[in-house]
């Protein structure tokens, strides 16, 4: 007998989907929002690339480039990013996965993806105001972010939008902490949660406790840019007493540092899993990986002083956080290990979220071992501010952040639109996007070698750059094949979408929950409570194939066969 | 899918049945602390950022600009102590409704938000005296913007001050349905719940009292 | 050859296979891919730092690259996958084992030189104020351009016989030269990159850096840190010269000053009283 639904569906257009309170419907928003930022994100990067490629064009003004680049991370980072990664699949997927019927609290999710569109709108309204849009650099450092460096609107407008999505953010992440402890379906305990739910779930955690910071610090900027106040503004440009510009920066990298592995650690969660389940093989390790997110975690918090290294900071300081930020290294060393383990010896199944995933691996390791270069004072008395930190963060989280993201949205897209995607074009998007961002990475990371600064409207005044220009040229190229590689892509979102294969439950033969309901799921996610038995990553286990012909089971399938004699199976000691 | 699910009744997404790794908070208490959490960090950024300020004044400038009042600390003492007694009242309230004594836990319940509203108009009267002579800081000469300390304590203590205004708000809703009846059933959840968010409130209140207060 | 060229060519075969057309290593200066000439006695220290570190990752990333082509390439679609959760003792010992070796070895690699140069170099202001010849400057960094100020024949900041001169910042080579920076308006940041330092002007603070010439010539001063729209342009010259050349220009500029001297002009005398940091 079957359980009712527990909240009837909605009937009325307009709270099923626009106000809606289903978490599915609000990732599909978030999703949709996420992209049409990453194609304005994108277009603001060719702008970059342009003048660097053709610097004497004068396309645009230095003015005008502040405000790209400015725009462009800030884009791309809590409008791009964010809302595809962990808006979209945090949404999706934590109800689904552990086995609940919506988030703990969906009125609150609904307002957190409109408190996000309102952030959304500020931030097109700042490029429509006079003096234009903010461009005092993401990190948004006074005393340049204030009335000093950046008079107009513009930056006051960006200011708030970061506060708002950060509002945003906060109501979300307290929904997914809460959805993660209280909703897990029977059975459903923390050592058999998939590791895509970890790690959603430590990004809520630090979302949680960092945000507030940088929220701090934007309201305090905002009372320096129009109430009068001098928190951040000293030297010749305050009038009354000194204000400190140093204090914001430790506001701002309080939340900076967690904040990239914000954006890692759902991409970190949803690589252990979708390794192992198109490798047709159990996650290497996973309590180990596990552990290892929950270190970066937790060390993500006490690292931040490695943004600061040339601000003048006092030594000891320094070389604690130079310390720190080299161990931080061993956890992602582990997990990497983790990984590759976990494909060593498997089956893999080469479909378009598997090549996602294994190039997202790929750039990760060139993104996170040039990150090391940079956790030392002495190579950043070098490295500090040149297109090689450029490079270091665009691997990590412009390559494999923006891969695995695509990874997902390969993957669960049959989950969400009950439509597979065209493989043939998704593995055009494959080779051209992953070839080309490799490409136009490496080229910053060369001419940052080489000692070019970041953020130069026409990077070759100098004679140590001014031979610079064919790299940068080429890399510019690259970038614009990147961006035309996107075509397969949106041809193929919106073809599948309207004319994809129908997708079955469970197209990629998977055992974890949300593959057990059908592709959409019904509005109410399960029609009986899910009552999980095993962990996630249960393939290639022989008892199975012996029992199901199968190389994988379902984390609620009970295994048909059982040797008393034995006292149980294989499965249930490994997942005991 | 075993059949011994398929007997509980029609459920809410946050009344799962009872397994033993959910512990026993409901999802509402749960959500409170996380955002509790978050809020405590906000107000640590504040507060750092005053003492960063503070830290680093020029020993010879000092941190007291000549002319700005000082902050009447008996006064905001008394403040402070009635705050207290409110999340004492907070606490009788709950557990009286935990033991079904409705008329107390209204009782107590009233007292708490009079307890609060009693600070708000403490603060006002801190702030702008109410007017009369030699009162206020606002007329005494303690201008926002004038001076980090008068600003960092205008950003703290108004923060703060809207945190004691929603948990008013709060716990006002909360006293509403309570006369209407809605928690004649004796159901406390929420009642614990905004006693959460009013006990976060106090122990902030101790820490800013400390801090920006005390620290002459 | 350099074995800094071992580590250009590893740099360029790896990451540029793929472009081959720019694989090319020119010959120093300021043509290649590789480091800005190194014009400092201490820079190599930097230099040597990042190319082990390099050789490294490198070696690292082949080793990554090969594992995950064998994988995918070996163990494809019909190869049987192994049931192993790799949660033994034993291969948890060799997931940390091996993490721990690298972090040993790279990053306790990094850490060591990267303190000892601290100490015996970069942060070596002692050893700077000890050498008798040294030179104090000091830098007032705005928008979009650099202030120097030499303490002048008297020795001391702030007075009428101070040079003061505009993105012209001259010393003497082999000697020690302590600049001491501050910002009048927003974040600058004052960078050398042929010698491998840089620090950030602050708005109401004064910081500090050193480093001595090796090679006479003329090199770029740089802004490193955003600071608004003609950031790009905030470029000063470094000219390093010989002690003659110096002391020559030394008295000229001295003469100048002095002529150039107005009291009255407050916004000219921005320099503030050298304490040691
Ligand atoms: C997703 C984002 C992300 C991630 C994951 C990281 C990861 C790391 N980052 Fe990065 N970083 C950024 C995003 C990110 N960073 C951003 C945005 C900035 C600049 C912001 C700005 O200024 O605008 C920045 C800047 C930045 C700086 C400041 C530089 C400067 O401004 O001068 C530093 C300094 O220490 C640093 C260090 C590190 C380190 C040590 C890691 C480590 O976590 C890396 C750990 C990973 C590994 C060590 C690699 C894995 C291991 C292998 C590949 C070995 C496997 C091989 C075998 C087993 C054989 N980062
Ligand atoms: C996650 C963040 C992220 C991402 C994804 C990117 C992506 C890219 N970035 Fe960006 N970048 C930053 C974060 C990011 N960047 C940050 C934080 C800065 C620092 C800013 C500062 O200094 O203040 C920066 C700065 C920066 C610079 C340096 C500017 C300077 O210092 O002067 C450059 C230069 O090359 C650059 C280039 C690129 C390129 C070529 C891409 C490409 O990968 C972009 C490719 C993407 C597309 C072409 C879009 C494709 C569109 C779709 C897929 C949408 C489809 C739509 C539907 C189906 C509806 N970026
Ligand atoms: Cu000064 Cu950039
Ligand atoms: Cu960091």
């Amino acid at each position: 007998m079957d359980l009712q639904p527990i909240h009837p569906d909605p009937t009325n257009f307009w709270k099923k989907y626009v106000f809606s309170t289903d978490h599915k419907v609000i990732a599909r928003q978030f999703l949709w929002t996420g992209l049409l930022f990453l194609a304005l994100g994108g277009f603001l990067a060719m702008v970059i690339r342009y003048q660097w490629a053709f610097p004497d064009s004068r396309a645009i003004g230095p003015a005008e480039y502040a405000s790209t680049f400015t725009m462009h991370g800030l884009i791309m980072i809590f409008w791009a990013i964010t809302p595809a990664l962990i808006g979209c699949f945090g949404n999706l997927t934590i109800p689904l996965m552990i086995g609940a019927r919506d988030m703990a609290f969906p009125l609150l999710n609904m307002l957190s993806y409109w408190t996000f569109f309102l952030s959304a709108v500020l931030i097109i309204a700042s490029f429509m105001v006079e003096l234009g849009a903010a461009a005092a650099g993401w990190t948004t450092y006074p005393p340049l972010s204030t009335q000093v460096g950046t008079p107009g609107w513009g930056q006051s407008l960006v200011v708030l939008a970061i506060f708002v999505t950060g509002s945003a953010t906060i109501m979300g992440s307290v929904n997914y902490v809460t959805t993660v402890i209280r909703l897990r379906a029977p059975g459903m305990t923390w050592g058999r949660m998939p590791l895509t739910v970890w790690g959603l779930w430590l990004t809520a955690i630090l979302n949680v406790l960092f945000v507030p910071v940088l929220a701090a610090g934007g309201l305090l900027l905002l009372l320096d840019r129009h109430f009068g106040t001098e928190f951040f503004i000293a030297g010749a440009a305050a009038t009354t007493g000194a204000g400190d510009p140093i204090l914001f920066q430790h506001l701002f990298w309080i939340f900076g540092h967690p904040e990239v592995y914000i954006l890692i650690l759902p991409a970190w969660g949803i690589m252990g899993d979708l390794l192992s389940f198109f490798s047709r093989k159990p996650a290497y390790w996973y309590k180990g990986q596990v552990w290892a997110m929950v270190a970066v975690t937790v060390l993500s918090a006490i690292v931040y002083g490695h943004h600061m290294f040339t601000t003048g900071m006092n030594p000891l300081l320094g070389q604690t956080f130079m310390l720190l930020t080299l161990i931080i290294s061993v956890p992602a060393e582990l997990l990497f290990l983790n990984w590759l383990h976990t494909i060593w010896k498997g089956s893999i199944r080469l479909t378009t979220p598997m090549l996602f995933f294994l190039g997202a691996v790929f750039v990760f390791g060139l993104g996170g071992l040039t990150g090391i270069f940079l956790g030392t004072i002495s190579t950043d008395l070098y490295l500090h501010d040149t297109m090689f930190v450029v490079g270091h963060f665009h691997f990590t989280m412009a390559a494999a952040s923006l891969l695995a993201t695509f990874a997902g949205i390969y993957y669960w897209f049959p989950k969400m639109y009950g439509r597979m995607m065209s493989e043939t074009l998704g593995k055009w998007h494959f080779w051209i996007s992953t070839v080309t961002i490799t490409l136009v990475f490496t080229g910053q990371m060369v001419v940052g070698y080489a000692g070019q600064h970041r953020r130069l409207y026409d990077p070759y005044q100098y004679t140590f750059t001014a031979h610079l220009d064919d790299m940068n040229f080429w890399t510019s190229i690259a970038a614009f094949a990147m961006a035309a590689g996107q075509i397969p892509f949106v041809l193929n979102w919106f073809s599948s979408m309207v004319a994809g294969r129908k997708a079955e439950a469970n197209p990629w033969q998977v055992g974890t929950l949300e593959w057990t309901v059908p592709s959409p799921p019904p509005h109410h996610n399960f029609d009986v409570l899910p009552v999980v038995v095993r962990g996630p990553h249960e393939y290639a286990n022989p008892d199975v194939r012996a029992a199901l012909g199968r190389d994988w089971i379902g984390q609620t399938e009970d295994l048909p066969e059982r040797d008393p004699a034995s006292g149980g199976t294989a499965v249930e000691a490994a997942s005991a | 899918m075993s059949a011994e699910h398929a007997e509980h009744p029609a459920l809410m997404p946050n009344e799962w049945p009872e397994d033993p790794h959910f512990g026993r908070a409901t999802s509402a208490k749960v959500g409170m602390w996380v955002f509790l959490l978050s809020d405590a960090f906000m107000f640590a950024g504040f507060l750092l950022a005053y003492g960063i300020l503070r830290g680093g004044t020029d020993p010879e400038v000092g941190w007291i600009p000549a002319g700005e009042p000082a902050f009447g600390i008996g006064f905001t003492a008394f403040l402070t102590f009635l705050l207290i007694c409110s999340s004492v009242t907070m606490v009788l309230s709950i557990s009286a409704l935990q033991q079904n004594h409705l008329k107390y836990a209204k009782f107590f319940l009233g007292a708490t938000i009079f307890g609060g509203a009693c600070f708000l108009l403490g603060q006002v009267y801190e702030y702008w005296g109410f007017g009369l002579e030699g009162h206020g800081l606002v007329p005494l000469g303690l201008n926002f913007g004038a001076s980090h300390r008068a600003t960092s304590f205008y950003c703290i203590t108004g923060f703060h001050g809207m945190h004691v205004f929603s948990g008013v708000t709060y716990l006002t809703v909360i006293f509403i349905r309570m006369l209407k009846g809605k928690y004649d059933d004796g159901n406390w959840n929420h009642l614990e719940t905004a006693g959460l968010f009013w006990h976060f409130v106090d122990l902030v209140w101790i820490l800013v009292f400390t801090l920006v207060y005390l620290w002459i | 050859m350099r074995p800094s060229r071992y580590v250009k060519l590893l740099w360029l075969t790896l990451l540029f296979s793929l472009s081959a057309p720019l694989a090319w290593a020119a010959p120093q200066p300021e043509s290649g891919y590789s480091f800005p000439r190194d014009a400092s006695v201490h820079g190599h220290r930097i230099d040597w730092l990042i190319e082990i570190t390099m050789v490294f990752c490198i070696i690292l990333f082949v080793i990554m690259c090969i594992w995950m082509a064998l994988a995918v390439f070996k163990h494809g679609e019909d190869h049987e996958a192994e049931y192993d959760h790799g949660d033994t003792k034993h291969s948890m010992y060799v997931a940390f084992s091996l993490s721990a070796i690298i972090f040993l070895i790279v990053d306790g690699n990094l850490f060591y030189w990267a303190v000892k140069d601290l100490n015996e170099a970069f942060w070596a202001f002692d050893d700077a104020y000890a050498a008798e010849n040294h030179l104090k400057v000091e830098i007032n960094a705005h928008q979009w351009a650099w202030d120097f100020r030499y303490a002048g024949p008297d020795d001391v900041f702030n007075t009428a016989d101070d040079i003061v001169t505009l993105n012209d910042f001259r010393v003497p080579v082999d000697t020690p030269v302590i600049v001491q920076i501050a910002s009048t308006d927003v974040l600058h940041s004052f960078a050398l990159p042929n010698f491998r330092v840089k620090m950030d002007a602050v708005p109401g603070s004064i910081t500090q850096l050193w480093f001595q010439a090796k090679r006479t010539g003329d090199y770029d001063i740089s802004c490193a840190q955003h600071c608004g729209t003609n950031h790009y342009k905030m470029k000063g010259q470094i000219s390093v010269l010989t002690q003659e050349d110096y002391d020559a220009w030394f008295r000229h500029a001295t003469r100048v000053s002095e002529l150039a001297y107005d009291p009255e002009d407050e916004s000219a005398h921005w320099g503030w009283t050298w304490e040691k940091l």
